[in-house]
């Protein structure tokens, strides 16, 4: 009866302090120089971080997150940025802007199938004239 | 967003589990191999899945005879407050908790014993699980959730075991669970006795002995008294992140081990498996898992040292991790306990690709002490604190903060009391 009255105790207490724990650090502008990591997504929100899949003759809309170092999301950066996208091998894929959304790129395979590489963004800050280099984002063409 | 019901969901799969030992007549406390298996092998010596402890492994619990079955059940149960410092500073009130049921009886000729293993952790720690820094990162909810360890599954095992004697010295043994743990990795630090006290899981964890949830696990087995010889096929993708449901059972990787108890101190193993690619909280392409663990025990100290890597399809240099852990009990009261750990990252494991090398070391020191301050029946309580200092690498800095980012936990921990050999008392 004890051990089932402090394991009530323990539970009831621990289930009504979760909630209002690790909120996260949220989401919001912020500088050129608070940019330190980008995540990649597709159109629908699925993460591309990790890989990359081309399918033959479909394109691929890639969307860049940018991110503080304390994992923020950084929805806008002061000044605004330009992306570039570089494949390796550079006959990996293509890449062409998409209207009205800076932070994405329609990608197309040009490889085939098998055919695996890797991806660098390049982000330019025209507010303060810097430039990052987010490189190694593995590809692979199926 | 939690809702009242859910605690009471959580608080319930405990409990009740818990209860269902309270129907038998007497509890013993559950150590040093009171049980004789098969072969005279102590059935405390399987600490998780078919993985050997020391003989000399305490074991607290409670077990009971109904009939021909012998029943036992132990567990733990941590209600903790969890900080982390630097960057990506984090907080959480929040219980790492399991409770673990066997029953065990003769049967034509051999031993035939049911396990399941059950936890509320999806509740009290939330799906997102708790604060940790840098453990592996994992996808969750179309994102990544970074800086925190998972919860278990809210059932981790549900295996059926067989052995059966050959002959004098030499047994075999079939183990089959929908959900289970394979012949890969050392004894789970859940159930180490160097981990007892200390309810942060190995940053080294992921490479180590995370198969011990697999969906779909069969191993067979040879053994004579000191020596058991090994092969699992089993499910190689970590469970989905619905904590709360059984994912589907599949054998797709393999692996085998070899466990050595040269005496009643010490148990030693060496493994290697292939993980076949795999979606999961971990998504990973195919890979191979290796590695190595010496246990001991002596008294009331426990000591694990496990090596553990992993080497990715087509990578040229396995990603290595190291584990020291240890716990010292004085006088029953009062428990030290540390860890010391090398893991090799990759970007990934941090989702910074692109933001920092591939592969990085990281090195982690805790230290902590508990102090009992309550015990009845056959249940002890006890008050902890447990501190970690992370090193990381300068590229690391920008993210965490220093270059030793730190971590406290403040906890009040339930388990199964420590007793002497042998004690048995009337409830």
């Amino acid at each position: 009866m004890r051990t089932a009255l402090l394991l009530g105790i323990l539970g009831a207490a621990c289930g009504g302090g979760v909630a209002g724990g690790g909120a996260g650090p949220g989401a919001g502008p912020g500088e050129p120089h608070d940019v330190a990591s980008v995540r990649l997504f597709d159109s629908t929100g699925g993460e591309l971080t990790f890989h990359i899949p081309l399918f033959d003759s479909v394109p691929l809309r890639i969307v860049v997150q940018m991110y503080a170092a304390n994992g923020r999301h950084l929805t806008s950066v002061t000044g605004g940025q330009d992306m570039q996208f570089a494949f390796t091998p550079a006959g990996l894929a293509s890449s062409t802007p998409v209207t009205g959304q800076p932070l994405a790129r329609d990608v197309l395979s040009v490889a085939p199938p098998g055919t695996g590489g890797t991806l660098d963004v390049t982000l330019h800050f025209p507010a303060d004239t810097s430039t990052k280099t987010f490189r190694g984002f593995e590809v692979l063409v199926h | 967003m939690k809702s009242w019901y859910t605690d009471a969901a959580a608080v319930a799969v405990v409990i009740t589990v818990l209860a269902s030992a309270s129907p038998v007549s007497a509890y013993t406390q559950h150590e040093h191999g009171g049980e004789q298996g098969t072969l005279g092998i102590p059935s405390t010596r399987l600490g998780s899945g078919t993985a050997w402890l020391p003989d000399a492994a305490p074991l607290p619990g409670y077990h009971a005879s109904l009939g021909r079955w012998t029943l036992m059940v132990h567990g733990n149960a941590f209600l903790q407050y969890d900080r982390q410092f630097g960057t990506r500073a984090d907080d959480q009130l929040g219980s790492v908790n399991w409770v673990m049921a066997v029953a065990e009886r003769p049967e034509a000729g051999g031993t035939l014993r049911f396990r399941a293993m059950v936890s509320a952790e999806p509740w009290t720690l939330t799906v997102r699980g708790y604060p940790q820094l840098l453990q592996v990162a994992e996808p969750y909810g179309g994102g990544i959730v970074t800086d925190r360890q998972h919860p278990h599954d809210v059932v981790s095992e549900t295996a059926v075991m067989y052995e059966h004697a050959l002959g004098t010295s030499v047994a075999a043994s079939v183990y089959a669970a929908p959900v289970g743990e394979p012949a890969l990795g050392p004894v789970t630090y859940l159930h180490r006795p160097s981990a007892a006290y200390d309810p942060v899981t190995p940053l080294g964890h992921h490479a180590q002995d995370v198969t011990h949830t697999s969906f779909g696990v069969v191993t067979l087995g040879v053994f004579t008294r000191s020596l058991r010889v090994e092969a699992s096929s089993f499910n190689g993708a970590h469970p989905d992140e619905d904590r709360t449901d059984f994912d589907p059972v599949r054998l797709d990787s393999y692996a085998t081990r070899v466990s050595w108890n040269p005496g009643a101190e010490w148990s030693a193993a060496v493994w290697i498996g292939h993980l076949a690619a795999s979606g999961g909280a971990h998504v990973h392409d195919a890979l191979d898992r290796f590695g190595a663990s010496v246990l001991h025990t002596r008294g009331s100290w426990s000591t694990a040292l496990v090596y553990g890597a992993d080497l990715p399809s087509g990578a040229g240099h396995p990603l290595n991790t190291l584990l020291l852990e240890t716990t010292l009990e004085l006088h029953e009261a009062n428990a030290i306990f540390g860890r010391a750990e090398y893991v090799r990252r990759t970007a990934a494991d941090l989702a910074l690709i692109g933001s920092v090398s591939r592969e990085l070391d990281i090195g982690a020191l805790s230290l902590g002490y508990e102090r009992r301050i309550w015990r009845r029946g056959p249940l002890a309580a006890g008050l902890g604190a447990r501190g970690t200092l992370n090193l990381v690498p300068e590229e690391l800095r920008p993210f965490y903060g220093s270059r030793t980012p730190v971590g406290l936990l403040l906890y009040l921990q339930a388990r199964p009391h420590s007793r002497p050999l042998g004690v048995r008392m009337d409830m």
